[in-house]
């Protein structure tokens, strides 16, 4: 052999230097990784929080009122407040306005007949207009022309019931503006569903504009505002020119604020001027989140570094046993201490070096892929920076650093023991008594400031736990193994197992070592997998919570439908689908979530128990038990009244009106009899359209004045009928049982309006009837009487977060709102951390029952169907058949997947390969390690085969040697990893919000840990046969 | 009085009182009990005795791979004893060549001989390969790229000769250089040892258990229990008196004259000394 002496000593032993090699490469890739992985998850998160360029989160917008006539003031106003923003992070200013008041339209050919028209706001282009996404037609640029949105359109056509009377390009309206009818012709049609148009400051509106009607806005030219003289706001705004880089976080914040103050300022010189900017709120909101990141990803990066360190030192040491007689010749020959160190330092120092430059060769090349595989396509990934380059040296020092700690100690081994070739100390030294009291030590240090903690933010102390419960664990197992071993080994053996491996286990501690070293390696692998799975699953439990179901369709009914009925019809088994009416714009209680009660524990993906209740007590506490719904049916109703008469003075009965509000499929009907007096009352034509049937839904009395008057009044109703029921078919609407005082949307706590239910009475003779008793010392409330078979108040589980005023003399009693936003009281049922869809603000109320309380009609939520997991083709059919259509469908899969690209459960993923790298680590480094002592300890196994033993008894012996301390150091490292994991995971970062989510579960997953465990022996042990397979070869070549 | 302690002049080797204890476990077994000897430069000694006479421990001091647990041991100035590590690499560098028990302890067996020339020179000061190659070619072996793990059990006793010679020393250490070889080869490492030595002015130390070894050596001293029993050379056997004045027997001597016999000592003449071996008198 040729060549400089370390290349021989390579050649000789490649198997060192490869081990070496690889530890390093793999420990710098990790360590050059990981700053670019977190650099590019932040950068991820930031864009996808800040969404696309030009899109709705990624705007500064200035608004500023413009007065009649004059848009262009509130223009300039607005860009005005804009004009200090960096000109290379913003587009420059386009601008919209928006009429301050609501408008209303009809078309020209075929005007309203019913009186009502809808509304709608109205929008000045601005320069923003070219950019709308306009199906059809452009934008209006002169007066009489106007671009509507798809929808306005769309609906205009249904209501012509196909005709081609609707809207289209051409279609001449009139428009009422203030108190002009203006003619304009339909010039465009504009997209308004992907809201990505370029002016969007505020998602739920289109253009930016908060609109004054909740129907999408028709375009106008500016000249429109002008010639109508409107009042209008101006909105000037500048987009991000490019997804926002974390580097011009501050700067895109200093501009927000720079805008801002301008406005405070008053450089804009027009009052009412603003700016708005959703920036801040979202840079706030990710903060958190990248922290939770750091520290994520700090706790595997750190302990997989640190372990890669570990393993070189072993590998080192054990490289310094095989070479120990070439450096103790050196000695003897009397080389200069540097030179000996020197030249025990360089051979493995050519290793690390060279494995750290492929290491961040490789690093590099690979970034992208890895980026990309980790955090998803098309993810950013950032130019190599300091950072990185630093780190993948810090990597590379401290591999360094473990190998001159090792090697110092090899250089100072005993001449004699090098000279005899006995290395391995049988004692612990002295260093190493301390080194693992001092690990001893700061374990208990920090599992006892880990208890302390509420949340690891950041890259703590508490991040090296499941290092340390494993370097601990080792600590002490190794202890033990070696007082057993070695007790074993005093005892005459049993087997020829016992000799080989367990005297050879019992004499080189250093073996136990490696073992403490895969350890390590599963304690690293099994937590991070263990936190990415709960990582994953409690945003897999949050998606849930924020969808509800497994598919939720989003749906129109027709006005003449029930909902709650209709679903029911569709789906007869109350296994698949469920109605339900959601409102999330509101806020508190003004946000809301009514379900079909006796069919959400089937179909929705929230299990009772993130509610804080059983199945059974969830829907009884909704649904109190009432008694039977009070009905009628027929087209006129008619009330026999005795005992009518004033029970206050200065009550003047002409001023009251006897109402009766009925329930039909399309809502509630108001039936206005009038002046109450004894006699028969008849409900006016066509006011109780109830053919089909109707539910009472409560009787009565209103004062009809503009200023009302406290008022006293009585009556008895004797009789109920209708054209097709007579009175003996209602005779239960005249029990006082089935009645009770209606709250209905009082608001006053002090309970000034009631009514009072009992047995009528009429004059000394006693006569059947319900007798009611109004009274309202104020005269502006509703006093009525409902039936019983509807709670009131209306029960409601509250979420976590939700601020509700209290309702006085109402146990539980609170001040909310019902579907129709009309007020209601509500009873408290409880509090959930996460309400479906609404998460921990609003209140979750039984549909039906809500329907029974208030207007079904009136509602503003949009209704939706909720289906169980699978395809249910027939259940969709009988919904369209009942006329319901289908306007968007959204699967539980998409929103994980928004949801698990989160930082937190990024980063969590991220840990993965990264866990499971520093498995790798520790397997290569155990291979390592055997393959590098196998040589010397070839003359023993010649010997045992010279004895008799044979090949492939020896085989096995050296198979149990060799996988026997790596299966103790995968058990071990298992326990370890599960306790960090317990000890930790209720304090990592892995959720967005700590009221928002339902209840964390933190069970370990049995699953994943078996097929790691299983996986990881399976590995060894294969490669332990391997190895004995050739180390047996080895021998026999040898011997030839 | 003989030549050991004659002289005080500068010398290869000076040992004064060396006594060296192995501590095993709770027992202390003394393996060198007083030792004074002077080898002068360029001086050739075998150290003969049984085993277990301290002879191996006396070369490890010399060596400086142990430290004396009283006494002095002094190589060319320098008290290997009590010097620094610093100071005991530049003795062994630049003063010491050592040939340890067995040819494969003191080589790389994976190596050539010449490598192990070149590992041998690194640091040295005054050493260059063609010495150590001028061994290797009196054996025919300065052309052989064998390993040395190949190579006979006095092949490679040859080029751990070499090897520590190779950084001309000016005292060479051997402990049983001829111990695994047949006479042959045992006189032709012989031939190659003297006769390097003397032309370089060697001072040599062998370690033997072979009188014919020791033959070829100027002086031969034998240790019995840690001490110097005897010394012979060209003058004649001598016993030696210790530092304490203490005089071993003669061994053929030591059935008749038991330990713990009482002996008068009378100085009959000067320069003469007549023992009697009091019969009936024996330490209790």
């Amino acid at each position: 052999m040729r060549g400089p002496f370390w290349a021989r000593s390579v050649r000789r032993r490649p198997a060192a230097f490869l081990s070496l090699f690889v530890l390093s490469l793999i420990a710098v890739v990790l360590s050059a990784l990981a700053p670019v992985m977190l650099r590019s998850l932040e950068q991820q998160t930031l864009a996808d929080a800040t969404g696309p360029v030009g899109g709705s989160r990624t705007t500064l917008v200035a608004s500023a009122d413009s007065g009649p006539g004059d848009v262009s003031s509130g223009y300039e106003a607005a860009v005005d407040a804009l004009t200090g923003s960096s000109a290379s992070l913003w587009s420059d200013p386009v601008t919209v306005s928006a009429a301050t008041s609501a408008s209303s339209w009809e078309k020209a050919a075929s005007p309203s007949e019913s009186g009502t028209l809808p509304t709608v706001g109205l929008v000045g282009g601005g320069t923003d207009c070219a950019g709308a996404p306009l199906l059809e037609g452009r934008c209006p640029d002169a007066v009489g022309e106007v671009a509507v949105s798809r929808e306005a359109a769309q609906a205009a056509n249904r209501d012509t019931r196909g005709s081609q009377a609707g809207l289209v390009l051409g279609t001449r309206l009139s428009l009422f503006i203030v108190n002009d009818q203006v003619p304009v012709t339909v010039v465009g049609i504009y997209d308004d569903r992907p809201l990505s148009g370029r002016f969007l400051s505020d998602p739920a509106s289109f253009f930016g504009v908060a609109g004054v009607s909740d129907a999408p806005s028709f375009v106008v030219a500016d000249a429109q505002f002008d010639a109508q003289k409107l009042e209008a706001t101006g909105y000037a705004l500048r987009g991000l020119r490019h997804v926002l880089r974390l580097d011009d976080v501050p700067r895109a914040l200093r501009d927000v604020s720079a805008a801002h103050r301008a406005t405070l300022d008053g450089i804009a010189a027009i009052s009412d001027t603003d700016t708005a900017s959703p920036l801040p709120r979202i840079i706030a909101r990710l903060g958190p989140q990248h922290r939770a990141a750091e520290a994520l990803l700090a706790i595997v990066v750190v302990e997989a570094l640190a372990l890669s360190w570990f393993a070189i030192a072993l590998a080192v040491q054990r490289i310094g046993r095989v070479r120990a007689k070439e450096w103790g010749l050196a000695r003897l020959r009397g080389l200069p201490v540097g030179r000996r160190i020197g030249m025990i330092l360089l051979e493995p120092g050519i290793a690390l070096v060279a494995g750290a430059v492929a290491g961040f060769g490789l690093a590099v090349l690979s970034a992208r892929e890895a980026v990309h595989l980790v955090i998803g396509p098309g993810a950013p990934v950032e130019p190599i920076r300091p950072l990185v380059l630093a780190a993948a040296g810090l990597a590379l020092l401290g591999a360094l650093a473990a190998l001159a700690a090792a090697s110092i100690r090899s250089a100072r081994l005993p001449l004699t023991s090098v000279l005899r070739e006995s290395t391995e100390p049988r004692t612990i030294s002295r260093t190493a008594l301390v080194a693992q009291s001092g690990a001893v030590l700061l374990t208990a240090a920090v599992v006892y400031s880990l208890l302390g903690l509420k949340t690891i933010s950041g890259v703590q102390l508490a991040s090296l736990t499941p290092s340390l419960i494993a370097v601990v664990a080792g600590i002490l197992a190794v202890q033990i193994a070696i007082v057993v071993l070695r007790r074993m080994s005093r005892r005459s053996p049993r087997s020829l197992g016992g000799i080989v491996v367990g005297r050879q286990l019992g004499r080189t501690p250093s073996v136990l070592l490696a073992a403490v070293m895969v350890s390590l390696g599963l304690s690293v692998a099994t937590y991070s997998a263990q936190v990415a799975v709960v990582a994953v699953h409690l945003q897999q439990n949050r998606a849930a919570a924020s969808l509800g179901a497994d598919t939720v369709l989003t749906i129109e009914v027709p006005r003449t439908v029930s909902l709650l009925e209709a679903v029911r019809r569709a789906d007869p088994s109350g296994q698949v689908a469920m109605a339900a009416e959601v409102s999330t714009t509101g806020n508190g209680v003004g946000r809301f979530i009514a379900v079909d009660t006796s069919r959400f524990a089937a179909v929705s993906r929230v299990r009772p128990a993130w509610l804080g209740l059983s199945s059974e007590a969830f829907r009884d506490l909704l649904v109190p038990k009432g008694t039977a719904p009070l009905t009628a049916h027929g087209t006129s109703l008619r009330l026999r009244i005795a005992g009518a008469g004033v029970t206050a003075q200065k009550t003047d009965p002409s001023t009251l009106h006897l109402i009766a509000v009925v329930q039909a499929a399309d809502g509630w009907h108001t039936v206005v009899f009038g002046t109450p007096h004894n006699g028969t009352l008849v409900s006016p034509a066509g006011s109780f359209p109830c053919s089909a049937g109707c539910r009472v839904a409560w009787i009565g009395i209103e004062s009809a004045l503009a200023d009302p008057l406290p008022f006293g009044y009585e009556l008895t109703v004797t009789g109920v009928s209708t054209d097709r029921q007579n009175v003996s078919e209602l005779a239960r609407w005249l029990v006082p049982s089935q009645w009770r005082n209606r709250i209905g949307d009082r608001t006053d706590s002090q309970q000034q309006a009631s009514v009072r239910i009992s047995q009528g009475r009429d004059g000394p003779a006693t006569v059947t009837g319900l007798r009611l008793q109004f009274s309202d010392f104020d005269g502006g409330n509703t006093v009525s009487a409902m039936p019983r078979d509807a709670p009131d108040p209306l029960p409601a589980l509250l979420g976590s977060r939700t601020r509700v005023q209290d309702y006085p003399g109402v146990p539980d009693g609170v001040q909310g709102v019902a579907p129709d936003l009309s007020p209601r009281v509500l009873t408290v049922i409880g509090r959930a951390r996460a309400l479906p869809r609404l998460l921990d603000t609003g209140a979750l109320i039984d549909l039906e029952t809500a329907s029974r309380i208030s207007d079904s009609g009136s509602r503003v939520g949009h209704d939706e169907v909720w289906l169980s997991p699978g395809q249910h083709p027939a259940v969709l059919t009988a919904l369209r058949s009942e006329g319901i259509r289908v306007t968007a469908v959204t699967h539980l899969s998409d929103v994980v997947t928004a949801d698990v690209r989160e930082a937190h459960p990024r980063a969590a993923l991220a840990g993965l390969p990264i866990g499971a790298a520093a498995l790798l680590l520790t397997l290569v480094a155990a291979a390592a390690l055997r393959i590098i002592g196998s040589a010397g300890r070839r003359s023993d196994w010649q010997s045992l085969l010279d004895a008799g033993i044979s090949p492939q008894k020896l085989r096995g012996l050296l198979l149990l040697e060799a996988f026997t301390p790596v299966a103790g150091g995968i058990v071990l490292g298992t326990v370890s990893g599960l306790a960090a994991f317990a000890l930790t995971i209720s304090r990592l970062p892995l959720l967005a919000g700590d009221g928002a989510t339902p209840p964390p579960d933190f069970s370990p997953a049995v699953l994943p840990l078996i097929a790691l465990v299983a996986g990881t022996l399976l590995l060894a042990a294969g490669g332990s046969a391997v190895g004995a397979r050739l180390e047996v070869g080895a021998v026999g070549r040898s011997s030839r | 009085m003989t030549e050991t302690l004659r002289r005080t002049a500068p010398a290869a080797l000076r040992c004064e009182g060396l006594v060296h204890v192995y501590r095993e476990a709770d027992t202390d077994v003394a393996a060198l009990r007083g030792i004074d000897l002077v080898v002068e430069e360029g001086q050739r000694i075998a150290l003969l005795g049984p085993s277990g006479s301290g002879k191996s421990t006396l070369m490890a001091i010399v060596a400086g791979i142990l430290r004396p647990s009283a006494g002095r041991v002094v190589v060319f100035g320098t008290d290997i004893g009590r010097a620094k590590e610093r100071e005991l690499a530049h003795v062994r560098r630049s003063t010491l060549g050592l040939m340890l028990q067995g040819a494969s302890t003191n080589l790389l067996l994976h190596e050539d001989s010449d490598a192990n020339l070149a590992w041998a020179l690194r640091g040295a000061e005054r050493g260059d390969v063609r010495l150590g190659r001028r061994v290797l070619r009196s054996s025919d072996l300065h052309r052989d790229r064998r390993p040395v793990s190949a190579m006979s059990p006095s092949e490679q006793q040859i080029v751990a000769l070499a090897v520590a010679m190779a950084g001309r020393p000016r005292l060479l250490v051997a402990d049983e250089p001829t111990s695994q070889l047949d006479d042959a080869s045992r006189d032709h490492l012989l031939d190659v040892l003297v006769e390097t030595a003397s032309a370089e002015g060697t001072a040599t130390l062998i370690v033997t258990h072979d009188e014919q070894v020791a033959a070829r050596m100027q002086r031969m001293i034998h240790l019995r229990d840690g001490r110097i029993g005897e010394e012979a050379s060209d003058r004649g056997r001598f016993a030696v008196v210790g530092a304490d004045g203490s005089v071993q027997l003669p061994a053929e001597l030591r059935d008749r004259w038991p330990a713990g016999s009482f002996v008068s000592v009378a100085e009959t003449a000067p320069g003469e000394l007549v023992l009697n071996l009091q019969r009936d008198e024996v330490t209790p």
